[in-house]
């Protein structure tokens, strides 16, 4: 229960502190490049009075004292209401989120799992058999190519494989001859377009993860259950995962947990690489062009992804590690 | 790869790990000749060596000037011109090696000031303790979580002026929470050391306990977390430049990158322009991790009989 | 007697290469059926590092450098694969020194039990479940913690279950590495008095290592005494208490004595400090000599070996080999 507690303090905290945090920034800038952006808003046309003032209150325009702002741009927040995008007029910002979204949840999140998973199966038969060949490879090459720039490898990735060789798809997420419909003509092109930038993130980030996975285990391996477990002559299989592995894995689970809820954030640079239209290339479009609401909008989201994946991480601790949730003794 | 998206587990592998470092002789025979002792440090002292010597005397060994437009435009590689030419006919050799200096300068600043806050956080939350611990652990925390690129890119955007300023500052405050957590933890472990409490029953003053009895004692987690902060922010400034948020006039390689993929460098079969600097930066980058190997070594010895 | 459960025979562990620390050195051991050996020696003179190569649980960077471990008429050092898996536990069980941490912290208790039975036999669930039962109640920890996580059990809940967890199989031999160390002193009687309650019932063989020679005299048949690597002295408990042989033993004994020093764990008959166990530091005579107070000039240059000195009792000792033995 004390946990259970903890752990709520630290979201609603978190929370606070991202919003607060959101909030203040536009306000504490010099000048005011939101009251330029809102004065080119007019002409884009007519702007619905609602949205202008949702807008408003998200960036601070307003002679209203603080607190009564702060006050009003909770509420806008808690209806996710963060007004209209100036790129895309006229359209809402939460709409803009709404499109994006799926295509990164299904890339990103597809990747972040796989390479996940592959990166801990490697990383605990790195540890199991260390000091042989594949841990000696493996550790030092992974060592060094966490020192390379993702972008640099994709963007070479994408020159070989789908300028050079026409392999696959340079750029987008589908053909720009379709409209994105559920049907297999969309399916099959969204699939041949994802599978490079999907390969680019995967090999980039199971370096981590084997990484991490190898050195929990090292160390688990030198626990005395494990040497008891040995002892007792069981199956080395047994004592690799239901042991070792087992153990192993919990300080990773945190990790994991971040990565997912950094999937929302897509991958910046991947998406930019590829031109693939996801929540990270929204927030760099945003930035570029100096679309305040649209970049609050999508920051938001990212931060409350963030913060909920760990929450939800931490509450499944309890079932993955049973002395979180009761410390005392029967 | 660093993504930097993924900052969190790779970070992870390039920070010592908390161990018990005894106040030992061997801190005092100087990190630099134990460094230089293993083979990996070595390594990497001397490639870290080489780019520090080519920022220094970058303007007497390049060819010819960076800013010099008066070359054919977009050059594949040739005798004149080893990397090619730009968009603007300079040449990229020329770009690469008056590259460096801003490059490095970026990287240990920006590693060199979140480092410092690193230190400041967890001698304040693990030493002064208390409240005030769980105060700090929180920010540290929330800094954990917020992710860290949208953070950069975001910070980048709200900031009114554009530069090479605002990137070291935007890589510093996103780049010490990991670091402030993992020396936090080595302050608590050393706190509680015979000759830390006897030095606090003798009386002595809290700033002297913690400069003169724990932070030497701890040197070579800080200096590998400083490796580690300084490799984020390597990798850190090449994205947000490569974005287009950096300051596309100043003479970095993260700007050149942004200038070879907006000219299209890659499609017009330029590819030494894009693979340069790239390179460049996983040089440095190696040179970093090579450094820590070593460091490694002296805060676990226990890796020295292993291998 | 018979052919020795175990025997022993000139084994060497180092650690590291083979300049390294030479923690188990020459040793000759044998074990009867059903015997209680104790294991003594202050803290850092091998006594795990002996017990853990009998049981086949030596890891790199230590290795066995040389001699021969004789089980059950085997050469248990040359077993591999699943020959080796059936030796332990079936016949070969430990117990280790730091219990507490010898749970898997996320497993149940009874499912610890059950892996071993899952692997080791055919038993049914219903009788696999009925032996833990047994086995618990052996031990005297109550039923209902089989289903309990390790950290919600007390310290010496934990060693009472690592005992009972040794026993599932009934082996024949049962290497204890200081059992009852961390727990304290009323714990550690308890566990010690169900421990000799069990043996009463059933019959097999411990190695019981302990730096505490009073709580091994109590418990053991025959005790050993270890310094720097080697066993300088084996003999049946009463007689090691009537006329211990080796000046070490002495020191020790003089100790057990004392009654503050078995509250703080120190030998005060005892000053300085056991030699560093690298190759380079082992000097040719000796390895007690620095301490001991009966030495003589021969000590210092030329080493003693295990000599016979009774029908039961073996020590190395020059200046014990030159005195009439009043048996
Ligand atoms: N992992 C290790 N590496 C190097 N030396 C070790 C290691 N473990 C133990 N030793 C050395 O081996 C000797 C015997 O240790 P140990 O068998 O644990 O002694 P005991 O159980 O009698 O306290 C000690 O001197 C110790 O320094
Ligand atoms: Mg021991």
């Amino acid at each position: 229960m004390r946990y259970l507690t903890r752990r709520v303090a630290f979201l609603i905290g978190t929370l606070w502190v991202a919003l607060t945090f959101n909030f203040l920034i536009p306000r504490m800038m010099p000048g005011s490049p939101a009251e330029t952006m809102i004065a080119n808003f007019h002409g884009k046309g007519q702007i619905n009075p609602n949205a202008l003032h949702a807008i408003q209150i998200m960036l601070g325009i307003s002679t209203a004292p603080l607190w009564k702002q702060y006050l009003q741009y909770w509420g806008q927040v808690l209806q996710f209401k963060f007004g209209i995008s100036y790129t895309y007029f006229p359209y809402t910002v939460t709409h803009m989120i709404a499109q994006a979204l799926p295509y990164t949840l299904i890339l990103v999140g597809a990747c972040t799992v796989i390479s996940f998973v592959l990166g801990t199966s490697l990383g605990i038969a790195a540890a199991w058999w260390r000091g042989g060949r594949f841990d000696a490879t493996a550790t030092t090459a992974l060592n060094f190519s966490s020192a390379f720039p993702y972008f640099w490898f994709a963007l070479f990735a994408a020159y070989w494989v789908s300028f050079r060789f026409h392999w696959l798809p340079l750029s987008g997420a589908f053909s720009s001859s379709i409209s994105p419909m559920f049907n297999w003509t969309f399916v099959s092109s969204a699939l041949r377009h994802a599978i490079l930038p999907a390969l680019t993130i995967v090999i980039s980030s199971m370096g981590g993860w084997l990484l991490g996975m190898r050195n929990n285990m090292i160390s688990t391996l030198r626990e005395d259950y494990i040497v008891l477990a040995e002892a007792k002559g069981l199956r080395a299989s047994w004592i690799a995962f239901r042991y070792a592995a087992r153990n192993a894995i919990l300080p990773n689970i945190t990790g994991f947990a971040m990565a997912l809820g950094f999937v929302v954030s897509g991958s910046l640079v991947m998406e930019t690489v590829f031109a693939y239209p996801g929540i990270g290339y929204l927030l760099v479009n945003a930035v570029g062009n100096e679309d305040y609401p649209l970049m609050q909008g999508v920051f938001l989201i990212i931060v409350l992804a963030v913060v909920m994946a760990n929450f939800v991480v931490d509450l499944l601790y309890v079932f993955i590690d049973p002395r979180v949730s009761n410390e005392g003794r029967v | 790869m660093g993504t930097t998206e993924n900052v969190a587990p790779d970070r992870r592998t390039l920070t010592a790990h908390p161990v018990r470092t005894t106040k030992s002789t061997r801190h005092r025979r100087g990190f630099l000749a134990v460094l230089w002792a293993n083979k990996k440090s070595r390594a990497g002292m001397l490639l870290l060596g080489l780019f520090v010597m080519t920022a220094l005397i970058g303007p007497w060994i390049a060819p010819y000037s960076p800013y010099a437009t008066n070359y054919a435009i977009m050059q594949t590689p040739t005798l004149h011109h080893w990397l090619g030419t730009t968009q603007n006919g300079q040449d990229v050799l020329s770009e690469l090696i008056y590259g460096t200096r801003l490059s490095l300068e970026v990287t240990f600043v920006a590693g060199f000031g979140a480092t410092a806050i690193s230190i400041v956080m967890a001698f304040a939350a693990g030493y002064l303790g208390r409240w005030l611990d769980d105060i700090l652990s929180f920010i540290t925390n929330v800094f954990l979580v917020i992710p860290g690129l949208p953070l950069m890119v975001v910070l980048a955007a709200y900031s009114p002026v554009r530069g090479i300023i605002v990137i070291m500052a935007v890589l510093t405050v996103t780049g010490w929470a990991w670091g402030a957590r993992v020396l936090r933890a080595q302050v608590l472990a050393l706190r509680n050391r015979d000759y830390v409490i006897a030095a606090r029953f003798a009386g002595e003053a809290p700033f002297r306990i913690m400069f003169r009895e724990i932070l030497p004692n701890m040197l070579s987690l800080v200096g590998a977390n400083f490796l580690g902060a300084s490799l984020a922010a390597l990798l850190g400034a090449a994205s947000l430049e490569f974005l287009g948020f950096g300051d596309p006039t100043a003479l970095s390689w993260g700007s050149m990158l942004y200038w070879a993929q907006n000219s299209g460098a890659l499609l017009q079969g330029q590819w030494a322009w894009i693979f340069a600097p790239g390179f460049c930066i996983a040089l440095l980058g190696m040179s970093l991790i090579l450094l820590n190997f070593g460091l490694d070594e002296i805060s676990n010895p226990r890796l020295r009989g292993e291998s | 007697m018979g052919t020795p459960l175990l025997d022993v025979h000139n084994l060497t562990v180092v650690y590291g290469r083979t300049d390294g620390v030479y923690a188990v050195r020459d040793v000759n051991l044998t074990l009867h059926h059903g015997e209680f050996l104790g294991l003594v020696g202050e803290s850092g003179c091998g006594k795990s590092t002996l017990a853990y190569a009998i049981a086949r649980l030596i890891k790199p960077p230590a290795h066995i450098a040389q001699g021969t471990v004789t089980f059950r008429e085997h050469n248990l050092l040359g077993l591999h694969g699943e020959a080796l898996r059936h030796e332990r536990w079936e016949h070969l069980a430990v117990v280790l020194q730091s219990g507490m941490n010898a749970l898997n912290p996320l497993m149940t208790i009874e499912r610890q039990f059950f892996d071993v039975m899952s692997q080791h036999t055919r038993w049914p669930m219903s009788k696999q479940r009925e032996r833990v039962y047994e086995l618990l109640e052996m031990v005297h920890v109550e039923r209902r913690f089989a289903s309990c996580y390790p950290h919600q059990l007390s310290g010496g809940m934990k060693q009472r279950v690592a005992i009972a967890l040794s026993m599932i199989l009934e082996p024949e031999l049962i290497i204890m590495d200081e059992p009852t160390t961390a727990l304290d002193v009323v714990v550690q009687r308890t566990i010690l008095d169900n421990l000799m309650e069990i043996r009463k019932a059933r019959e097999f063989a411990v190695i019981f290592v302990s730096h505490d020679l009073g709580l091994v005299l109590e418990i053991a048949d025959r005790v050993a005494v270890m310094y720097a690597g080697e066993i300088v002295e084996a003999q049946p408990a009463e007689q090691l208490y009537a006329q211990p042989l080796h000046p070490y033993t002495r020191a020790l004994l003089k100790s057990v004595a004392d009654p503050d020093d078995i509250r703080e764990r120190r030998f005060s008959g005892l000053p300085g400090h056991p030699p560093d166990l690298h190759l380079d530091s082992i000097g040719p005579g000796c390895p007690f000599y620095p301490r001991c107070t009966e030495h003589e000039d021969r000590c210092r240059n030329e080493k003693p070996t295990l000599s016979p000195m009774g029908p039961e009792s073996v020590v190395s000792c020059w200046i014990r080999r030159k005195e009439p033995v009043d048996a």
